[in-house]
């Protein structure tokens, strides 16, 4: 029943999550979304702690989802409410929209890279003898893709979170 | 709404406790047996039974030694706690440790018995439930509770226990400020946004709690308690000044009675500065009748530096939320000690000049919001509270420490919940000496410890610890906190070989303050007998007074009887009931009930004769 952060980050924005489709959409539009998911979602409005008496396994892992799905509702809300925190995160999905447009030249297994664990990196030689290299925080961060150093080609790693 | 899902909503002051509920679309506060609208926190043990709230503050000068009250600055911690060791200084009944717990040990049918504190608040849940139950005249096996905002997770996890052992299931716990602001917040029902600021002086204890209101969305900003501030410390300073005084004048030291006798007159001076400038303290047999007066203009110079840094406090919250003071749209007062003036004025003088919200009633603002928290969890659907939801906050932030000896912050204080959050631990380099500094365990692996710590800087608290083991090739850990909405703190762990979880080496646990499960069923069991036995003394003292009353009533009839013969048989019959019941005031219930059966038989016995006759 692990339900993976990362996974939920990169494929849904905040946007998404609060089911606005306009991303200039106004901070009242916005307001009103977020309340109005926030009393269709929150567990505490669902009546469910008192009607799930049972604690069966089904019950608690429908409730948790209920709880993540709240509490992701109400981060996107904390960083849309506030003008700043908006523009930040606006920025960094352009960035990212950029980032996966981006044409690569093979798929790389991240198993046949190499990990450097001084510098929490992943290498791999490239043709040009020089080295394609990703670091440990970008693929937290959800990036796949990476340049060579010398030379303009690029890479997609294939890499997966594990879980039960 | 079915019977399975009623929930009320009780508050469990350190003074006082009262409890509501949710009906016909609004917020009734309950009555308790004696027809107050709250509860001493008070529990007593007598040579024949336990006395709670009204009967139990009553006598407590009587039995200091085996009175209970304070009962929420006990639950859930150790003796070694810095407001326990305080407390013991003048609490008049023993705290002990036994089992490397904290107990309370009283004198109950002349055998001392301990008692942990959690026993001892379940009575108190007992007691309000009973009146709820009375009321409705139907069972409750669900709560909302709200407790003081200084509240840890270990004290939460411990009112929740306490609430089993009472056989209520505590289905959230809201603190007090949080919940005064909910009843305020459905009273007022304005349109758009506002920032209100919650201010709660108790008994021993000041919680401040920041919200915004936003179309029935209540948004916790920030919580603050502080559990060194209230009106018993106000009580203190006073009684201090007049210990000294005594001292100072008579040259005599007094016993633990004396001073409790002392405290109860200081606080009653007390309550009367708030409308005088003037109160006079009388106290009888104590050093010839002593007496002395108090004056407003030395209490407040007496609790000065107490009543700073209560709007210290006001000002760290507003520093915790990041909002300014002019931000601040209404400032509400609750709690018994908010009716000092002198507290009214510096707070008003904080906000420059702000009106204060003094409309709602300070001591039952808390469970009325407890009780409106209550109904939105049970699902109802009344119109007034469809659209009410309550986001509250964690008061405390919490850290993790690993075996290196490195603390990572991982919640922060009044951070909305539910909250999960995970961070990678990057083990140091392979064959380096950290790693060889580890134990082997059996499989050749290492162990590492993970400590988890509630609070932040100076203020730490261990509240839970476990060893995951770790293969040598691994390289990460990943460590993950889970607060749910009901504040259980789940804390996991798993490792991380080439950025993938590792399926074996993975461990979860749930931080409890320690009570098994046998235990609270033992708890249980016994708090079932304790029932028991009170509800035998109250059917006890039902025949007694049942058979007081046909005494009485045969008394006054017999006056109008002209017939002298009858008449002396029956005063005969009368006067032998009254000396039998004054020689057996402590008799059974079924020999009360027997000797008004002789009684109405030997009546009807001379009723025959003198009607025969004639």
């Amino acid at each position: 029943m692990d339900f993976n952060r990362q996974e939920v980050i990169n494929s849904q924005t905040y946007y998404e999550i609060l089911e606005i489709s306009d991303e200039n959409a106004s901070i009242e539009q916005i307001k009103q979304q977020y309340q109005k998911l926030l009393l269709l979602h929150h567990p505490d409005k669902s009546g469910f702690i008192m009607n799930n008496i049972n604690n069966s396994d089904e019950n608690i892992k429908n409730n948790y989802n209920k709880e993540r799905k709240v509490e992701f509702i109400i981060k996107a809300w904390k960083v849309l409410r506030d003008p700043e925190l908006r523009k930040v995160y606006d920025d960094e999905l352009k960035a990212m929209r950029l980032k996966q447009d981006e044409i690569y030249n093979a798929d790389i297994d991240l198993d046949d890279m190499e990990y450097n664990e001084e510098m929490r990196l992943y290498s791999i030689p490239c043709r040009c003898s020089g080295n394609y290299i990703i670091t440990e925080q970008d693929l937290e961060r959800g990036a796949n893709i990476t340049g060579c150093t010398t030379c303009s080609l690029k890479i997609h790693i294939l890499y997966e979170v594990i879980d039960e | 709404m079915t019977e399975e899902n009623y929930a009320i909503g009780i508050d469990l002051g350190t003074s006082y406790s009262s409890v509501c509920i949710w009906k016909n679309d609004e917020v009734k506060i309950i009555e308790n047996d004696y027809g107050y609208r709250t509860t001493p926190s008070y529990v007593a043990f007598t040579d024949s039974e336990i006395l709670i709230g009204d009967a139990a503050k009553t006598q407590i000068n009587l039995n200091p030694c085996n009175t209970i009250f304070d009962i929420p600055r006990l639950i859930g911690r150790s003796i070694y706690n810095k407001d326990v060791q305080s407390g013991m200084k003048y609490w008049p009944f023993s705290v002990v440790e036994k089992n490397e717990k904290l107990h309370i040990r009283v004198k109950y049918k002349e055998e001392w018995k301990d008692f942990t504190p959690e026993e001892i608040a379940s009575l108190l849940i007992i007691k309000m439930k009973e009146t709820a139950e009375n009321y409705l005249d139907r069972q409750v096996k669900n709560a909302v509770i709200t407790v003081p905002a200084h509240f840890d997770n270990l004290q939460f996890q411990a009112i929740k226990n306490a609430g089993l052992i009472a056989g209520l299931k505590i289905i959230r716990i809201i603190n007090s400020p949080t919940a005064a602001a909910i009843a305020y917040g459905l009273k007022t029902k304005a349109i758009g946004k506002r920032i209100v600021l919650v201010f709660d002086l108790g008994g021993s204890t000041c919680n401040v709690s920041l919200l915004a209101f936003d179309c029935g969305i209540f948004e916790v900003k920030a919580v603050i308690g502080n559990y060194d501030l209230g009106g018993k410390y106000f009580d203190d300073s006073i009684v201090n000044h007049f210990v000294q005084e005594i001292k100072r004048k008579f040259k005599k030291s007094l016993s633990k009675t004396d001073l409790c006798r002392i405290r109860t007159h200081c606080e009653r001076a007390k309550c009367k500065l708030s409308t005088s400038d003037c109160a006079l303290i009388e106290i009888d047999s104590l050093l010839d009748d002593y007496n002395t007066t108090l004056t407003r203009a030395k209490f407040e110079e007496l609790n000065e530096d107490l009543f700073q840094s209560a709007i210290n406090l006001i000002n760290k919250v507003l520093n915790d939320a990041r909002i300014d003071k002019t931000e601040v749209h209404e400032v509400v007062l609750i709690g018994g000690s908010t009716h000092i003036p002198r507290i009214q004025k510096l707070i008003s003088k904080f906000f420059d000049g702000k009106e204060l919200i003094k409309s709602i009633n300070p001591e039952e603002a808390a469970a009325r919001g407890a009780a409106i928290q209550a109904a939105i969890l049970s699902g109802n659907k009344s119109k007034k509270i469809r659209d009410v939801l309550l986001l509250d906050v964690n008061a405390f932030a919490f850290s993790i420490e690993t075996s290196d000896g490195i603390i990572t912050s991982f919640i922060e204080r009044n951070t909305t919940l539910p909250i999960e959050e995970s961070k990678l631990f990057k083990l140091s380099t392979k064959g380096s000496s950290y790693k060889d500094t580890l134990d082997r365990n059996p499989k050749n692996n290492y162990n590492i410890l993970i400590q988890i710590y509630e609070g932040e800087r100076y203020y730490t608290n261990l509240i839970g610890q476990f060893e995951l083991p770790i293969s040598s090739s691994a390289s990460k850990i990943e460590i993950t906190l889970k607060l749910n909405l009901n504040l259980v703190l789940k804390v996991s762990a798993v490792e991380k070989i080439n950025g993938r979880n590792s399926k074996i080496n993975k461990k979860e646990i749930t931080i409890n303050n320690g009570l098994s499960e046998e235990e609270i069923e033992r708890m249980v069991s016994e708090a079932e007998n304790y029932r028991t036995e009170r509800e035998i003394i109250i059917q006890k003292m039902q025949a007694r007074t049942d058979f007081e009353i046909y005494i009485h009533r045969l008394d006054r009839i017999i006056n109008d009887i002209n017939n002298m013969n009858m008449k002396n048989k029956l005063e005969k019959a009368i006067s032998e009931s009254f000396t039998w019941l004054d020689n057996n005031e402590e008799a059974e219930k079924d020999e009360y009930e027997r000797k008004k059966k002789l009684l109405k038989e030997t009546v009807n016995q001379i009723a025959d004769e003198t009607l025969w006759r004639r």
